[in-house]
């Protein structure tokens, strides 16, 4: 008889059962064939990885050109060669009925426009979750089959509303499968980090163990899911994809500590509501990121700054609107403000600074990932990073014209250092295409077809 | 009785007519009380779908099960959220992530569960033997994790994890896989429903609705009540098959109010109803208000919580006194905070305050505050939550490129004066005439819900107005307005809905027209107890729809 485990790998085309191997080091040596899914292909010898940052509200005033001196990209400027500024991306797709616009555009991930359902938006629309896989995730599917995670969701203070809800998730395992981000840095830390540097012996024991247990929860879950509703069946279903996935990847260790790969240092435990916490805690979580990639962890991560409609105040931030007062700090509600007119000189101004300081985010995080060689060049350039956002402006709550920012390239895929515009009707679901080509995929369309017209060829040096 | 009610059900009016209510059916000797419920036509339970633990349900369940203090839910991430609840069923949704902490969380329940291990195996496998002590200790744990008898199937199943870890690394670890396998397993995740057999089914006016079985409706009522795991009495009655009739579930119901584990699962549905645990995110303007801290929105929040407690358990539960009661709870500091005598520790105790300076929810600090700018109050956010909190409408945003600024504070004007705009200006005045004047009577209190009779050193104008509901019309002040909203009967009925959609994790339709009768007539006196026993008497809580898209038979393990 085929155990389920045997049966798994086979379906799956893959070997997951690396052995045991504590001497894998943080990739300073190519990594092994076994991870080569028939999708994937690896340019370098180092493994290709996918970031994707989210921040909330559009919002991004962009310079017209590469010159970033006294724009909001400022801050950006040492990376400069390494980055790609694209403007006229249209998110059309999330035009599409049912929900209200921050929550439609929430899915940019996925190309695709929601679902019906019973969450309700901000004007009262409801929606429900998104109709399909996020991009993050039909890549991972192709490059993370042999590390520990197939993928990390960081959110900052990226639940709002009373709950995880699709104004509060960007990515999707499938349709009516949101994958929640993990919000606190130290349960991340746990999950992510516990078991490096374990002595391997009592470490094969656990593992055998959890195989066993993970074993006859998933024979439970696969012989109810027959039993229950075509509704509850989906449930069930996802909820036994979800168990395969951890017992399928219980052998993949990953690197181990030694060179790039250090374990976080994570500090005593602040309040992660407290809003003047929202930097120490995105510092937290893009340190944990960055780590997750070193140490080999997993090669897709998403990091996500609050949540789409995003009624934040930025009490750590300060703006001076002249009045002789001196700067003060930013209380107002980011929502509020990217409602005004472009007349509104001092809501303007004040989200240009708070605009600034997440591209001096963004900053620190490539920073983070380009300080750790790899061969000629460092991780950043194995990587590509897509920053975008739910809608274009908060006082239109246009999906048409939205900003996207890029950097790393994947080993050389992308000829960076470019700004470039796209005049037109061009829908962002070409960009995701482009992505899973740079990571190895051969497609030609994701999303929506009928709002994916191919790769852009633009990008490609 | 025969009734005939429009109702309004995600916006759709639906004419229906139900016939029976609880009243009915215990006053008169015959029918007995066991007779079941009845509406007219198709008995229509609506959907059943199976529900997952919430963090708080996890939490006490672990340690009704096992002990297990340590609330180790807590790092599971935050619950889906629908229509204001983080218990929906439709929303559940189990990732990777949550699969793997599931895991590791079982691990270290179980570590704890066996430190030693006489904490939780109830035999001594020195004396009676390893194999006899495993095969004990998963009945007995197996039959309390699953909520009913362990199927054969299942014994074997943690026969064999048990043997595997006994023979590996000895009889504690055997016991660990049992208990970090039940605990990863879908019937203690999940309320799984096949609802009763078909021969053991009652005669129901219709087929296609399935009485619950006594175990699976323990565990309804446990959850709704508790938000735990049934406690030993209610085992023992679906053991008995006494959780078959409307009277033997409301007799459990009616005791099972009377424990405190109900207290804590009532305040969860008023933390989530009101959003107030919102108030560890609020953050104030230092400058203004140099005595707002955390800590001090902690105290608030608790202030909430033990005057709602009061007001169900130990006052007269009536939704009237929720909404207009002159009394809260408070400890020296918060006292000292609004300025009130009495309280000298840090143990939270009854005040009674001026009732003609508070009502109830309508003056609770924590909304004021959480529904405050950070630097001013404002009338439009608690308009907006009576609007949408007790009186269920939904509220559009602002159109996008309208001037919105917030009035900067003002020393020469009041919020009323500064927040006018809104009513004037014709952009702004379709919505914000349905919030603003509402949020005006609340203007004597200040951002951090603080009475006061004047701003800036001009007299306050607590002038207001409601239009567009049932009690339509001027009002002054909050206390005014407090006791318009208690006198309301859409108020009632929103209140009736929420907890709805609370108890049954799932939004109203339209065949829940007979439940959402039978739970207005039991709530016509206001009385929160009586409807919240009124909902473990509806078709929508004692009765699953039949299942007729399965792959295979329900309810045949």
């Amino acid at each position: 008889m085929i155990t389920r485990r045997a049966f798994l790998k086979g379906t799956a085309g893959v070997s997951l059962g690396l052995p045991l191997m504590s001497s894998l080091g943080c990739r300073h040596e190519p990594p092994p064939p076994a991870e080569r899914t028939g999708v994937a292909r690896q340019r370098a010898e180092y493994p290709l990885r996918f970031v994707v940052v989210y921040i909330p509200n559009g919002n991004l005033e962009l310079p017209p050109s590469m010159n970033f001196t006294g724009s909001i990209l400022e801050p950006l400027t040492p990376f400069q060669q390494k980055m790609l500024v694209l403007t006229g991306l249209d998110l059309s797709v999330h035009n599409l009925p049912p929900g209200e616009p921050h929550q439609q555009g929430m899915a940019f991930l996925t190309g695709r426009s929601l679902n019906p359902g019973n969450q309700v938006g901000g004007d009262g629309s409801l929606a429900g979750w998104g109709s399909g896989i996020s991009v993050d995730q039909e890549i991972a599917e192709a490059i993370g089959a042999t590390t520990p995670k197939r993928s990390l969701h960081f959110g900052v203070q990226s639940t709002a509303y009373g709950g995880t809800e699709v104004r509060t998730v960007i990515s999707y395992a499938g349709s009516d499968q949101p994958i929640a981000n993990e919000t606190s840095p130290y349960s991340m830390f746990d999950l992510v980090f516990a078991e490096l540097g374990e002595d391997p012996a009592g470490l094969a024991k656990l593992k055998a163990r959890r195989k066993s247990v993970l074993d006859s929860v998933d024979g439970q879950l696969a012989k109810l899911s027959k039993k229950v509703s075509a509704e509850d069946r989906k449930k069930l279903e996802q909820h036994l994809t979800a168990v395969r996935d951890v017992e399928g990847r219980l052998d993949n260790v990953g690197g181990s500590l030694g060179g790039s790969c250090q374990l976080p240092e994570i500090g005593s435990p602040i309040d992660l509501d407290d809003p003047m916490n929202y930097p120490a805690i995105g510092k937290l979580q893009m340190d944990l990121l960055v780590m997750a990639l070193a140490c080999d962890q997993t090669r897709v991560a998403t990091l996500q700054w609050s949540a789409s409609t995003n009624n934040k105040p930025y009490p750590f931030l300060q703006y001076d609107d002249g009045s002789g007062a001196g700067p003060q700090p930013i209380v107002g509600d980011e929502h509020v403000m990217g409602h005004q007119p472009d007349s509104d000189v001092h809501s303007w101004g004040k989200l240009r600074v708070i605009r600034r300081w997440y591209m001096e985010q963004l900053a620190y995080l490539l920073a983070r990932m380009d300080e750790i060689p790899e061969g000629e060049g460092t991780m950043l350039d194995n990587t590509v990073v897509l920053l975008g956002s739910e809608i274009a402006k908060g006082n239109t709550h246009s999906h048409m014209d939205a900003p996207f920012l890029m950097a790393g390239g994947a080993a050389g895929y992308f000829q960076m250092g470019r700004y470039l515009s796209f005049p037109g009707d061009v829908p962002h679901n070409n960009l995701l295409v482009s992505c899973m080509n740079a990571m190895g995929i051969e497609a030609t369309t994701f999303g929506d077809p009928a709002y994916c017209t191919g790769p852009l060829s633009e990008l490609v040096g | 009785m025969r009734c005939s009610l429009p109702f309004v059900l995600f916006g759709t009016a639906v004419l229906t007519a139900c016939v029976g209510d609880l009243e009915g059916s215990k006053d008169d000797e015959s029918p007995s009380s066991d007779a079941p419920l009845t509406c007219e036509g198709k008995l229509e339970p609506g959907p059943a779908p199976i529900r997952r633990m919430t963090r708080f349900e996890f939490n006490n369940t672990v340690r009704d099960l096992l002990g297990d203090t340590t609330n180790p839910a807590d790092n599971f991430g935050v619950e889906e959220e629908a229509l204001g609840f983080n218990n929906n069923a439709a929303n559940l949704v189990t990732s990777s992530t949550l699969a793997e902490k599931y895991m590791l969380t079982a691990e270290g329940i179980a570590e704890r569960a066996t430190d030693p291990l006489s904490k939780s195996v109830p035999c001594d496998p020195a004396s009676i033997g390893e194999e006899e002590c495993g095969a004990a200790f998963i009945d007995s744990f197996g039959q309390r994790a699953f909520r009913r008898p362990l199927r054969d199937a299942e014994r074997s199943m943690f026969t064999a994890l048990f043997r595997e870890g006994l023979d590996t690394d000895g009889f504690r670890v055997g016991i660990q896989m049992v208990i970090q396998a039940a605990l990863q397993s879908p019937p203690f995740l999940y309320r799984v429903e096949f609802g009763m057999t078909d021969d053991a089914t009652p005669d129901e006016a219709s087929t296609e609705a399935i009485r619950l079985d006594h175990w699976e409706m323990a565990s309804r009522l446990s959850y709704f009540l508790w938000g735990t795991m049934p406690d030993e009495e209610l085992f023992a009655a679906a053991q008995a098959g006494e959780l078959g009739t409307p009277a033997e579930i409301e007799g459990q119901a009616r005791r099972m109010l009377e424990n405190p584990k109900a207290r804590r699962a009532i305040e969860q549905f008023h933390v989530q109803w009101l959003d107030y645990d919102r108030i560890a995110s609020v953050g104030k303007d230092a400058g203004l208000f140099p005595e707002y801290s955390p800590a001090l929105g902690q105290l608030m929040r608790q202030e909430t919580s033990a005057f709602v407690e009061h007001v169900v358990f130990d006052d007269d539960g009536a939704l009237e006194t929720l909404l207009t009661a002159s009394y809260s709870f408070m400890n020296q500091e918060l006292a000292g905070f609004y300025d009130v005598d009495g309280p000298t520790g840090e143990a939270f105790e009854r005040v009674d305050l001026d009732p003609d300076e508070r009502a109830g929810l309508m003056t609770a600090g924590s909304l004021l505050t959480i529904n405050a700018h950070s630097n001013q109050t404002s009338p439009v956010h608690r308009g907006k939550l009576v609007r949408e909190q007790f009186l269920c409408d939904t509220m559009p945003p602002p159109p996008a490129d309208v001037m919105i600024t917030v009035p900067e504070p003002d020393p020469d004007s009041t919020a009323k004066e500064r927040f006018a705009q809104h009513s004037e200006d014709p952009a702004c005045h379709g919505c914000h005439q349905l919030m603003d004047p509402i949020g005006f009577g609340f203007e004597g209190y200040d951002a951090l819900g603080r009475y006061r009779t004047e701003e800036n050193g001009q007299p306050i104008d607590t002038s207001g107005e409601i239009i567009q509901s049932d009690i339509d019309g001027p009002f002054t002040g909050a206390l005014e307005l407090a006791t318009k909203l208690a006198g309301s009967a859409q108020v009632q009925s929103c209140y009736r809905t929420q907890w709805f959609r609370y108890a049954y994790g799932r939004g109203e339709l339209d065949e829940d027209a007979c439940s959402l009768r039978l739970l207005d007539d039991a709530f016509a006196s206001g009385d929160i107890r009586e409807l919240l026993v009124a909902l473990t008497q509806t078709p929508a809580f004692q009765y699953r729809p039949r299942i007729t898209d399965s792959i295979e038979p329900g309810g045949t393990p």
